[in-house]
This record gives structure tokens, sequence and C-alpha cells, in this order.
């Protein structure tokens, strides 16, 4: 080809790539562990807030009958919770039995605090404030631990960068990747691993937010869903079963601070008897 | 009666170029309605460049109705994605969209791309159209499907606007997995998706009926009058 010729297809070609290039692509497969952000640790994070949801269930299809949201237990079973966290060491935790609210409110010189059972809708008010701090520390311990094992599914991330499905025991299918739009960050990994007859697919989404100028793992979902095929009375059935477990972590710039209505509880002073109407500043009991 | 037969013999030699297929001379080539007939054939194939080379699909994520859940700090914190043609059409590159669970997970997923067979018909069918209107504009028996072109060319315009609608059934996403959130294989809600055209999309899709347009009007240059392109041939 002549030189004018090559410069003349150069010259066609040119606009195209250039409005080839007006795509944005946030997202890729992830080929190295420099496609992984630095993460910040919950020490350094404002976490309002680490809530953690399960579910599991089954279904059979191929047969006459078909049932749905059976009860199932899973290793990825994990019980759910949440703990909160606002200002003024205010919180609140639902973890099993244990569903409490801390909340001070402060009257002039006194702060006056109150420690509600959610779910007895009952509660009483101190002026001590170590009998709110064991739930405080709970809460908070809880949300260090959310966020430390969100930590770890990261970790177990990058262990997969420049793996492929053959590298894994009867695994068939992988894929490591990540998207980072602006201020968000998401990685998925997915893998199906068969043997014999039941089929496993695993897919992790671990979504990460910037948030003042430090990134933080806010959203997880993990999903496994198994398959088994066996045949019954002359028919091919599969049975699916499915779990998933979740953590949605709100990481802000700075504490919110709780509202709470006490409507509908009763509430009671804590060391007071009827007789004790009054606070030591005076301020009556039927005030509060 | 010999004038009779000179007559005959002049409509036989008449309907015989008439039912001759693909007759190209340089006296053709000088017409404008031709030029632009075969301007139109240029256009097309401009138009299914910009197709495959120009953004075609946005994600985006909007509060746009009452029952949306996604929040508005997160829609915002997503920039619009722009889906490049070549990934909307032939696939294999990866783009990410949100995922909120029934729980208020908000996940942000990677997937990779589908061939888009839909659209990729589409231009193919563009370029069978471009085909059919060189063949009518040197073929007086194909004069009749003048009409057709035309259509085919706007239809295939329209067909690039719709990208979208193509880009989710091919890859498989957008409303159809928010039906049942009791069910755990189906609980996963794109209430707050919102994927609309890029750019590129309503460009292919104008210069695709901008090259039906001018298929039309050089359609009727040659028939302005009847068709007399015998006459000047």
């Amino acid at each position: 080809m002549r030189k004018s010729n090559k410069a003349f297809f150069v010259f066609l070609l040119a606009p195209v790539f250039v409005l080839a290039g007006c795509s944005n692509d946030f997202s890729n497969s992830v080929t190295s562990l420099d496609d992984f952000l630095t993460v910040a640790d919950a020490a350094s994070l404002d976490i309002q807030s680490s809530v953690v949801k399960t579910d599991s269930g089954s279904s059979s299809v191929g047969g006459a009958s078909s049932s749905t949201a059976a009860s199932s237990s899973t290793e990825e079973d994990k019980p759910a919770h949440g703990a909160y966290l606002y200002a003024n060491d205010n919180y609140s935790i639902s973890n099993g039995s244990v569903s409490f609210t801390g909340y001070s409110e402060v009257h002039g010189s006194e702060t006056d605090y109150f420690l509600i059972d959610l779910t007895k809708k009952s509660g009483f008010v101190t002026t001590d404030p170590s009998l709110l701090s064991a739930h405080l520390n709970d809460a908070k311990d809880l949300i260090v631990r959310d966020y430390t094992a969100l930590t770890g599914v990261y970790d177990d991330m990058k262990t997969y960068v420049g793996k492929t499905a053959a590298d894994y025991d009867k695994m068939t299918y992988l894929k490591l990747a990540y998207t980072l739009a602006g201020d968000a960050a998401g990685y998925t990994l997915s893998t199906i691993t068969v043997d014999a007859d039941v089929k496993v697919e695993t897919n992790v989404y671990l979504t990460l937010d910037q948030i003042g100028g430090q990134w933080a793992f806010t959203n997880y979902s993990k999903r496994v869903t198994t398959s088994e095929t066996y045949e019954k009375n002359g028919k091919q059935l599969t049975n699916y079963t499915y779990s998933v477990v979740e953590y949605m972590v709100n990481v802000v710039t700075s504490l919110s601070t709780l509202n709470l209505n006490l409507t509908s509880y009763s509430i009671y002073i804590q060391g007071k008897t009827p007789a004790d109407i009054a606070w030591t500043n005076g301020t009556p009991l039927t005030e509060k | 009666m010999e004038t009779g037969l000179v007559g005959a013999i002049d409509e036989a030699s008449e309907t015989e170029e008439q039912d001759r297929f693909l007759i190209i001379n340089k006296a053709a080539l000088k017409r404008p309605g031709v030029i632009l007939r075969l301007l139109s054939i240029v256009v097309c194939f401009v138009g299914s460049i910009l197709a495959v080379f120009l953004p075609m699909v946005t994600i985006e994520y909007a509060s746009y109705s009452s029952s949306t859940t996604f929040t508005d700090a997160r829609a915002v914190r997503f920039p619009a994605e722009l889906i490049s043609g070549w990934n909307n059409l032939f696939g294999g590159d990866y783009f990410g969209y949100y995922l909120k669970s029934k729980y208020g997970a908000e996940v942000l997923c990677t997937v990779k791309a589908n061939f888009n067979w839909v659209l990729f018909l589409f231009l193919i069918i563009a370029i069978l159209f471009a085909v059919l209107a060189f063949l009518v504009t040197f073929s007086k028996r194909m004069e009749k499907l003048s009409k057709l072109v035309i259509l085919g060319y706007i239809l295939c315009g329209i067909a690039c606007v719709c990208s979208p609608i193509w880009f989710m059934a091919v890859n498989n996403f957008g409303n159809t997995q928010a039906i049942a959130t009791t069910d755990l294989g189906h609980y996963y809600l794109f209430d707050s998706l919102y994927v609309h055209d890029a750019f590129g999309a309503v460009v292919s899709c104008l210069v695709l009926i901008g090259a039906g347009i001018v298929f039309a009007v050089g359609t009727a240059k040659e028939n302005a009058g009847g068709d007399n392109r015998n006459a000047e041939q």
C-alpha cells in the first residue's frame, strides 16, 4: 500500500477511534492485585450501622409437586443481627434475643440515660451511664466484627487473582471482575463447581464506597445455589437449595443523632421507688 | 403496415430494456436522483459504522417513581455509564450495574456483556437494504422496491434507537428479576435502574433515517414526472 493510501485510511479511521473512546469503561476483569483498592479499617471510619441478614430455602423442580422457601441450614447461614451507633454514644443493638436501645438526654447540667428493651417494650431511666455501657460495647464490637469479616472476604477474593477454574478442584467456572464508577466500586466473584450430580453456584458481591476520602466496605451479598439432580419414579428431579448472607454497613462522615419515640414504651426509674418522685435537680418525675 | 412493425419493434426493445437487471452506465451516474440514491448507501454504511463504535447505551440510576427504594445518595454517586457500541454489539467486555436485594443490600455487580444478536441482525439488514438500494437504482424492474428500501433504512434506524432494549434483553437484566421478591431465585430489584440511549444510538438512528430521506428524495427526482430514466438514456 502506498504511503498516501495509508495516510488516507488513517485519516478515515482516526475519527472512528476517537468516537470509540467516547464510552467510559468502569468495569473490567481483575487481572492483578493492583486492581484492588486500598480500604480503610474499621478504626479509621465512622460506621453508623452494620446489619446482617440471612435467608435460605429450597425448591424442587421437575416433579409433580414443589415446595419453596423451606427452612434449611447451611454453612452460609449466619445469625442475623444489627448494630447502630449514634452521636453522644446512643446506640441500638439487635442480636439474637438481645434487642436494646441506649439513649441519653441532657437536661441542664444533668444527663439522663435510657435503656430500652425493644423486645419487652419497656426500659428504665438512670443517671448512671455505666448501666448502658455493656450493650454499647457489644454494638461497637459487632460493627467491628462485621467489618472485619468483610475485610476477610476482600482478602479471600485476592487469592483468586491470576487463577482459572482449572486451578481448583471440580470448578468449572471462575470469574473475578470489578467496577469502579466514581465514588463506588464493586467486586464480583462467581464460581461454579460440579461434583457428580451436584452443582454449586456461588456469587459474591462486595461493594465499596468512598466516604471522606477513604474507601470502605458498605454492601455485601453472597448467594450460594446448590442444585442436585436425581431420579425418582422414572422422573428426573432437581432439588435447589438457596443460601444468602448479606451485610449492609453504613459508613458516614459524622454520626447522626438518635430520635427516639417512647410513646408505646413503659419506663421506670432505675434504683428509685415511687416515693422518690423528683430528681436531684428538682425536676418533677411527671415531666420526664 | 411498415410503420406498425417498427412501432412494435420499438415497444419490444423498451420492454426488454425495462426487464434488464442492473444496467450501469455513465449517463445514469450523472442524474441527481441516482447520485442521491448512491449517497444514501454511503450514509447507511456511515450510520451502521457509528452504531458499532459510538456509545449506544447509558446506565444510570434515578428516583423516578414513588416505588423507588434506591437511595438518592447512591443514585447520585453512580456516574452515567456509557456502553460502547462495540461492547453493546459484540459483548465480551464488562459492565456494571446495581442490584438491590429484598433485604436492602445495594451491590454493584460486574457482568460480561453478551453478543447482541438482535442489533447485529438489524445492522445486517441495514447493509442488505443498502445492497437493495444499489440494485433498485440500476434496475428498472426493481423500482417498485424503492419504498421498501426507505422503510428498511428507517426501520434499522429505529432499531438503533431501541438499543437499550436489546442490550437489556440479551444481557438478561432489567425488570426481569424484580417481580417475585419472595422467591430467593428472583429477589433482586432494579426499580431505580435507568437504562436509556447514549448519544450514539440517537446519532446512528438519525443517520440511518437520513439515509432513508436521501434515498426518498433521490427516488422522487428519478420519478419526477414519471420514470424518465429511459428517456435520458
